[in-house]
């Protein structure tokens, strides 16, 4: 009897899973990338609810706290940094729920000057266009091209720059997708995980029943 | 409800982990092999709907089944939400590790809680009392997890009204929904197979 209401319980279970989709960790986590000297993403929860006003952080490598802000009305955030190294980005939503996310130093303009130990990198939150940019990012010395002939004539560091935010650009879908894929729960887990449990409380229950027995015999 | 690595100080983690293994080792205790698949099965139905989730508002919300538990499991709740939470923090990073011992308090403790009060209730009553006791067990079990929640995070320095009301906002809407739930299931049980409800074995001759 228990056995059958056990099995039932888990079809019902299972065919509730079949059915949402949207079967994820109630979990905060954070989506950035770096284009030019701008670091832009958002914090979103497991079923896709954004957090509004969360709280950002910006780290160096060395966990240093360098600007603290917060997300906007979309969850998003938009930050222009001064340096190139890799960074880590952090959320809390205030209810016991933070995230991390990094990002390396390789995703942003090879323009910026490396950071070095000692120098100073200034983080400016930039608000007002809550929608991702379209254009690449300005970077300084850009603006004042040369035009003949219907051609514009580019610099080797504003040409490299344009190919670098093109392939941002279509490069974000995919990473964004991959980062969603790692943190749905997947059913087979999720099966894997009660029999788990049920092994567990099994083995448990062996381990015990195999006392009394000893311990019945004459 | 899953409070994740890092958001908490050393204090409040070593102070959960104290108390996290007082509950799951006495709960150990009381589990003999009449309650151990109550146990199992309980442990299971928290694992799946804990991470089953739903959209709400701002946030998003998943059903904790903690209420249900604790009137099934009285002392047995600790162990049985434990493994629960061990296999999520394993398998989906869900809570954490370190955390563990503070999760399995602000979960397991308001079951048995409701499991003291709530119990006593439901052997007396029938019908219209008994979905009531039901709800109340429910409902009450979140709201009670998510003031711990909330005093574990202010425990750690933030401020506990505004930390209070942001977790307890999100979950009012677990709160309607789990005390439906657990209403329907006490009420299906108690028709059904009333011997659950009953504390079993050591269980039984415990109280």
């Amino acid at each position: 009897m228990l056995v059958r209401f056990l099995i039932s319980l888990i079809a019902v279970f299972s065919a509730l899973m079949g059915l949402s989709m949207n079967a994820q960790a109630h979990s905060l986590h954070v989506f950035a990338m770096g284009n030019g000297d701008i670091i832009d993403g958002y914090a979103y929860f497991g079923g896709g609810a954004r957090p509004r006003n969360g709280e950002i952080q910006l780290l160096d490598r060395d966990d240093k706290l360098l600007f603290t802000g917060t997300t906007d009305d979309q969850g998003e955030f938009r930050l222009r940094i001064s340096h190139r190294q890799d960074y880590v980005i952090k959320a809390n939503s205030g209810d016991g729920h933070i995230a991390e996310f990094t990002i390396h130093g390789d995703e942003l303009s090879s323009q910026l000057p490396k950071a070095a130990q000692d120098s100073e990198i200034t983080v400016s939150e930039i608000t007002g266009t809550a929608s991702p940019p379209k254009a690449p990012a300005p970077i300084m010395g850009m603006g004042n091209k040369t035009e003949t002939d219907g051609m514009i004539a580019l610099s080797r560091d504003e040409l490299a720059d344009l190919i670098d935010a093109a392939v941002a650009r279509h490069v974000r879908p995919l990473r964004e997708q991959l980062v969603a894929y790692e943190d749905k729960v997947r059913f087979s887990d999720l099966l894997g995980g009660i029999g788990i449990i049920i092994g567990i409380f099994g083995v448990f229950a062996w381990v015990k029943a195999g006392r009394n027995q000893r311990n019945t015999k004459p | 409800m899953h409070i994740v690595d890092g958001a908490l100080s050393s204090e409040v983690i070593v102070t959960g982990a104290v108390l996290g293994v007082v509950g799951v080792g006495y709960g150990l205790r009381k589990i003999d092999i009449d309650a151990m698949p109550r146990v199992a099965m309980m442990s299971a139905v928290f694992f799946v709907a804990s991470l089953i989730h739903v959209p709400v508002g701002p946030t998003s919300a998943h059903l904790i089944v903690n209420g249900l538990a604790g009137l099934m499991l009285g002392w047995a709740i600790f162990p049985a939400i434990f493994v629960g939470l061990l296999l999520q923090a394993i398998f989906f990073g869900f809570g954490g590790i370190t955390v563990l011992g503070v999760n399995t308090i602000n979960i397991a403790l308001p079951g048995f809680v409701m499991w003291l009060v709530i119990s006593p209730i439901i052997a007396r009553t029938d019908g219209k009392m008994l979905l009531m006791a039901g709800f109340v067990a429910g409902a009450g079990a979140i709201g009670l997890s998510s003031m711990l929640v909330g005093l574990s995070l202010a425990a750690s320095g933030q401020e506990f009204i505004t930390t209070a009301k942001l977790v307890v906002a999100s979950h009012i809407p677990v709160m309607v929904v789990e005390g439906i739930l657990t209403a329907a299931a006490l009420h299906l049980v108690k028709k059904v197979r009333p011997v659950m409800l009953e504390p079993a074995g050591v269980l039984r001759s415990a109280t």
